[in-house]
């Protein structure tokens, strides 16, 4: 009978099983297998997106960049399309990283402030600040979307060592960012302060504005001289092939162009730095008669300034103005800085500024030494500098430099390799290429380690 | 103070609330324990706790756990506002920070859970709409996971690498300083 076969079967099946699972409770097993077993395993890559972000909130930028934005889809969705959690983005604690070339946060910073999509409110970093920002602003160099220009909240800009940025992006990012407060330019060769930017500049409260300048970085830090080819100056050099405009465009980007932005528009400008720069006397009256709401006024390192003592300066105000005026100063609480010479150490290590209208003047025995010992820096600046004290390109020095050394420079030729080291030696056209990078390096490095021997 | 909205007023202080969990254990807390929980908070409001508040996704283990926090939270609350109303002297302060102190170790402690039930943890204070429960333990995780490679936390979470190859193409790319 099928019936009772089939019974018979269903009877026989439950004791096959028994029988067949019964050596198998007799395997023994280490406690971590039940373990596991014991908790199923939580699917924490299927977290709902608001609890995954509620994480990532807890993390910095650097922190999400370098672990959680990689670990899966769900993750990695929650950190790159959710704009609110790179509102703030902080870049601080993470030098080690940089420092050993573990992570690019100038990479990260650009990516966070990407991904922000225009929530970025306040962006942080520090004294690495210098790379971090550095960096950033390549990014914005590079024109990937003017980062920077979507963040409309930003009150506070700095542009530190910049070269990719030119007039285009920062026009831009003015435009879009109309709360900003306070801008700092420093070191980036391809602003060119002209109309357009000036009129730009018209609501800024506080101005920092200060050139590169080549010699200053050998003596600061041990960084390496910019390429050739990123700096404006040489590009422009070379492009016009002209001597006359390029020094033309020099005075009016340093001279003219600073003194008469300050003046002709940011009436509310409270507080001004210029550095390295070639205002005048005229420039500074100017600059002093036009702002009324200035307080702080510092002017380091403007060789015009410095080649008239301070006695003279004193006169200048007091002879040119009424009295009035130079109450209504003290009464404004304006501090000038004047500092002569950029080796001074004193500038570099104290950095205690005198709340005085004008207090210091500390230039000569800062000289003097420097005239008693043959530096590298000096000797550039005796033969350079007497006619064109506007000079701030590096590249520019060294082919001058090297111009008049040899008493040949052939423009055309130069425009293709913008070497400093174009010149130093004999070399066939043929290894130039292979060579220059090598002769421009061992020169610099000369030059640092004669500047350390002194 | 916790009874803000809800109509019998003069019961709430010892009103009692029951949560049956998802396997239909039963929890009695007090209403200012439940309350933590905005979900609970708005069904009490609501006045649709009576028989019991069934929490389907929350398990009883957790469940315990989840009340073990609110009850400790719930009376630092009350401590925090009774010492706010009355003034708040030198004496008061110690007591506070004291308590703080103390409730700084509880979280602590009661943190030290493995990451299965902190994943269940989450969930739950998710769902109850706990917020300090939530930010406390996502804390948690990501103390866990700073400083850690990707490889890491996957392997620290159990989590599949399901990433395309246009967005490890993609990642690649945003790291490629690192293979320069």
């Amino acid at each position: 009978m099928p019936s009772l076969t089939l019974l018979a079967a269903a009877e026989a099946a439950p004791l096959r099983l028994r029988r067949r699972r019964q050596p198998r409770e007799s395997v023994t097993l280490p406690l971590s297998v039940f373990r596991s077993l014991a908790l199923p395993g939580r699917d924490w890559a299927g977290l709902p997106p608001k609890l995954i972000s509620c994480i990532l909130r807890k993390l910095d930028p650097v922190q999400i960049m370098l672990g959680a934005d990689k670990v899966c889809r769900s993750w990695r969705r929650a950190a790159r399309d959710e704009p609110e959690l790179w509102r703030r983005v902080d870049m601080r604690g993470h030098e080690e990283l940089a420092r050993r070339n573990m992570a690019d946060l100038n990479q990260i910073a650009a990516d966070a402030v990407r991904r922000s999509q225009g929530q970025c409110e306040a962006f942080t970093a520090e004294r690495t600040t210098l790379s971090v920002t550095d960096g950033f602003l390549r990014f914005l160099g590079n024109q990937e979307a003017m980062a920077i220009a979507t963040m409309h909240g930003i009150c506070s800009l700095q542009l530190v060592h910049n070269n990719l940025i030119t007039n285009q992006g920062l026009v831009a990012i003015l435009d879009n960012c109309p709360r900003i407060e306070s801008l700092e330019i420093r070191k980036c060769c391809n602003i060119i302060i002209d109309d357009a930017l000036r009129a730009k500049c018209a609501q800024i409260k506080s101005l920092k504005l200060v050139p590169y300048d080549p010699a200053r970085e050998y003596y600061e830090d041990d960084f390496e001289p910019l390429p050739v080819s990123e700096c404006s100056t040489c590009r422009d050099y070379f492009k016009k092939n002209n001597r006359e405009r390029y020094q033309e465009s020099w005075v009016t980007t340093d001279i003219n162009v600073e003194e008469h932005m300050v003046t002709a528009t940011v009436h509310e400008l409270r507080s001004l730095e210029l550095y390295h720069n070639d205002l005048t006397r005229q420039g500074l009256v100017a600059i002093l008669e036009k702002l009324p709401y200035l307080e702080y006024f510092d002017i380091c390192n403007c060789r015009n300034i410095i080649k008239n003592n301070i006695a003279t300066m004193r006169n200048l105000l007091g002879n040119k103005y009424p009295r009035s005026w130079l109450v209504k100063i003290k009464t404004k609480k304006l501090t000038i800085k004047l500092l002569s010479s950029e080796y001074d150490s004193r500038y570099k290590y104290n950095h205690f500024i005198p709340r005085q209208k004008i207090k210091k003047y500390h230039s000569n025995e800062a000289s003097k030494r420097l005239k008693g010992s043959f530096s590298s820096k000096e000797f550039y600046r005796e033969e350079l500098q007497p006619r064109m004290p506007t000079l701030e390109c590096s590249t520019c020095l060294m082919i001058e430099y090297f111009a008049k050394r040899y008493d040949w420079l052939d423009l055309d030729d130069l425009s293709d390799y913008y070497d400093p080291s174009y010149g130093l030696g004999n070399h066939d056209e043929i290894d130039f290429q292979v060579d220059d990078r090598m002769v421009g390096k061992r020169l610099r490095r000369y030059l640092k380690t004669g500047m350390e021997v002194i | 103070m916790a009874s803000a909205g809800s109509g019998d007023e003069k019961a709430a202080a010892a009103a009692m609330i029951t949560l049956i969990s998802s396997d239909n254990e039963k929890f009695e807390v007090t209403e200012a324990t439940a309350t933590l929980s905005q979900t609970i908070r708005h069904m009490i409001e609501d006045g649709c706790t009576d028989g019991g508040v069934p929490l389907p996704n929350v398990t009883s283990k957790i469940l315990a756990r989840v009340i073990e926090y609110c009850k400790k939270h719930a009376t630092a609350a009350a401590g925090e506002e009774g010492s706010s109303s009355s003034f708040s002297d030198a004496a008061f302060l110690e007591v506070d920070r004291a308590f703080l102190e103390e409730l700084e170790e509880f979280d602590d402690a009661f943190l030290e859970v493995d990451r299965a039930t902190l994943f269940d943890l989450i969930l739950a204070a998710n769902y109850l709409d706990i917020k300090g429960l939530l930010n406390l333990t996502c804390q948690k995780v990501a103390d866990s996971v700073k400083g850690k490679t990707p490889e890491q936390i996957r392997e620290m979470y159990n989590i599949v690498n399901d990433l395309t190859p246009e967005e490890e193409a993609e990642i690649r790319r945003e790291t490629q300083w690192a293979f320069e």
